[in-house]
């Protein structure tokens, strides 16, 4: 496997290579290329020394800006030059997704290939097909289905499928009622089913009030209620919201679990959530967010994070901004306090960007009680139209590191016709 | 019966079910979303119902303004719903800077000058993912649910 992941970054990071090489393209109408070649250095938790290159391109083709067909590439891929072990067997690149897309009247879209499908529920990679479209003024549809991405790396993709859909009912713009299926199997046995219901609602006074519940066929149990209202008063924007979560419903879903989650799959336990963020645009120059979440369990104690944070443009090339937050669990390991400053600079020929991370616990962890990060970012945009050059560096003393300088370089460039 | 049969019988109903759907769909009209957002915008987060009805013309704008609740994380109850809205303004890429099974760097590394943005697990979060984890692993969950996507996980917690 490592020498295919090797061949997937070597293509990616070749074809990224020619992009530049290449130049604008001379017929290209409907054209949107994107590439970030980053490098970094980096000494690991092992002691291994990391040097490796990345290249993640986008591309799109075909018709962007109107109904046909279009196509869609993204991925990634690396190469260490120190060629340690810091990366193990790590895949060295992806084809995050790769697909050809057709649209027509009716809000109708066909996507073929690899893709992602965020939809009622769904949060999956998929080989395969879905398709979108309004069936009448009141009804639209997703159906989806091919192979999973996810669980290819448990015992190889032969029968695995993943398939599932949505049924949307909606009312112009008072209301969209969805129905949700997924079905994912693993090697021919079911790993995920789920149902899922969703909603949102537009209430007067600009008052909105959405949420969804997924019930898990394969563990016979709710799995998740997510539920949150927007509303507008006084110039700010408050948001209300109630999430409750069953581990086992929620996590327990066969070999594609991942890792951290099979210990919770396997307990009784139920999260619920409460909390509201507000946003206060209104505050003089000066931007303000409040939040709070409150989580309550039936087998833990509760735990609360309350913050506050800023965004003040001191002047028009110049943002400062930060956040005080504090986490308040139920025992000393589970508290900390959060202190954020940032600043964002811009200049005649590109930026500037400083940010600082200050994590202080109440309990230690691996005997130290703080985590502070900084780190300090320039870009140059420079005389060829969008060639960006960024340089950053960081540097880290938390429980993990003593004390760390990372370094980090950027070349992206952007090209649309 | 062998696993394959039923899945050759589920594809089978699953396109012709989408057949029939799609053929309902070339045989009305309805409110039409434009392929791409027809005024370049200016920098910055847009508040949509800035400039649209903020519950008209059938999209309820409002539920896509970017505000910071929106960015933290309000955006997954639009976008699961009305995906279509955001392919407006946003290549599936931009979702997959966040959401994606395997993208290796997470976004503020990828990222660095991007300090104004909400990019989560700034700084040291191994250490903070602990605590966030403990707390809440429902939102860890949606990112690093599966075994693709927890890769970066497996050092510690195993497979």
């Amino acid at each position: 496997m490592p020498k295919r992941w090797g061949a997937t970054a070597l293509a990616f990071t070749a074809l990224g290579a020619f992009v530049f090489a290449a130049g604008p393209p001379a017929r290209a109408a409907g054209v949107h290329l994107a590439s970030s070649t980053l490098v970094r250095a980096f000494e690991d938790r092992d002691g291994n020394r990391a040097t490796p290159v990345y290249e993640y391109l986008q591309a799109d083709l075909g018709e962007l800006d109107d109904r046909g067909v279009s196509v869609h590439l993204y991925g990634w891929g690396r190469l260490d030059l120190a060629d340690d072990d810091a990366f193990g067997d790590r895949a060295a690149g992806e084809a995050v997704y790769a697909y050809a897309q057709y649209t027509a009247g009716n809000n109708l879209m066909v996507r073929l290939g690899r893709q992602y499908v965020f939809q009622g529920g769904a949060n999956e990679s998929l080989d395969g097909v879905r398709v979108d479209a309004d069936v009448s003024p009141l009804f639209s549809f997703t159906a989806y289905g091919g192979v999973p991405v996810a669980v290819e790396e448990v015992d190889g993709r032969s029968g695995d499928t993943l398939w599932g859909g949505r049924f949307g009912h909606h009312s112009g713009d008072r209301y969209d009622l969805g129905l949700s299926y997924k079905h994912l199997a693993n090697d021919g046995s079911r790993d995920d089913e789920f149902v899922g219901l969703d909603g949102s609602v537009s209430l007067p006074a600009g008052i909105g009030v959405s949420g969804r519940s997924l019930y898990s066929l394969a563990t016979d149990g709710w799995a998740e209620h997510a539920y949150e209202a927007d509303v507008p008063a006084w110039g700010t924007r408050i948001r209300p919201f109630f999430q409750q979560v069953s581990y086992e419903d929620r996590f327990d879903t066969g070999e594609n679990t991942g890792g951290p989650f099979r210990a919770l799959a396997g307990s009784d336990e139920r999260s619920t959530t409460l909390g509201a963020d507000w946003w206060i645009p209104a505050a003089g120059p000066v931007d303000v967010t409040v939040r709070l979440h409150h989580n309550r369990y039936d087998e833990r104690s509760s735990a609360t994070y309350a913050a506050g944070s800023v965004r003040w443009p001191v002047a028009k090339a110049l943002d400062l901004g930060g956040e005080l937050g504090r986490m308040n669990g139920g025992d000393d390991r589970d508290r900390y306090t959060l202190l954020r400053l940032f600043a964002y600079w811009e200049l005649p020929f590109g930026y500037a960007t400083a940010d600082a991370v200050y994590a202080r616990y109440d309990e230690d962890v691996f005997g130290e009680d703080a985590s502070l990060f900084l780190s300090a970012t320039g870009g140059w945009r420079t005389p060829v139209e969008n060639l960006l050059v960024e340089v950053n560096a960081d540097y880290g003393s938390d429980p993990y590191f003593d004390s760390n300088l990372r370094a980090f370089a950027a070349v992206r460039y952007v090209y649309d016709r | 019966m062998t696993p394959k049969r039923p899945l050759f019988w589920s594809g089978l109903a699953a396109v012709a079910v989408a057949a029939v759907l799609v053929g309902c769909a070339a045989l009305h009209s309805s409110y039409e979303l434009p392929a791409a957002h027809p005024d370049e915008l200016e920098p910055g987060p847009p508040v949509c119902s800035d400039c649209h009805e903020p519950d008209g013309g059938g999209v309820v704008y409002a539920r896509f303004d970017h505000t910071p609740a929106f960015a933290a994380g309000a955006h997954r109850l639009a976008a699961g719903q009305r995906e279509a809205v955001c392919s407006l303004c946003h290549q599936p890429s931009m979702c997959n800077g966040c959401h994606a099974d395997a993208v290796e760097l997470k976004p503020s590394t990828r990222d660095p000058g991007g300090t104004r943005r909400a990019y989560p697990h700034r700084g040291d979060y191994l250490t903070r993912h602990r605590i966030d984890g403990r707390v809440d692993p429902a939102p860890c969950f949606r990112c690093h649910g599966n075994p693709k996507a927890s890769a970066s996980c497996r050092p510690c917690h195993g497979r």
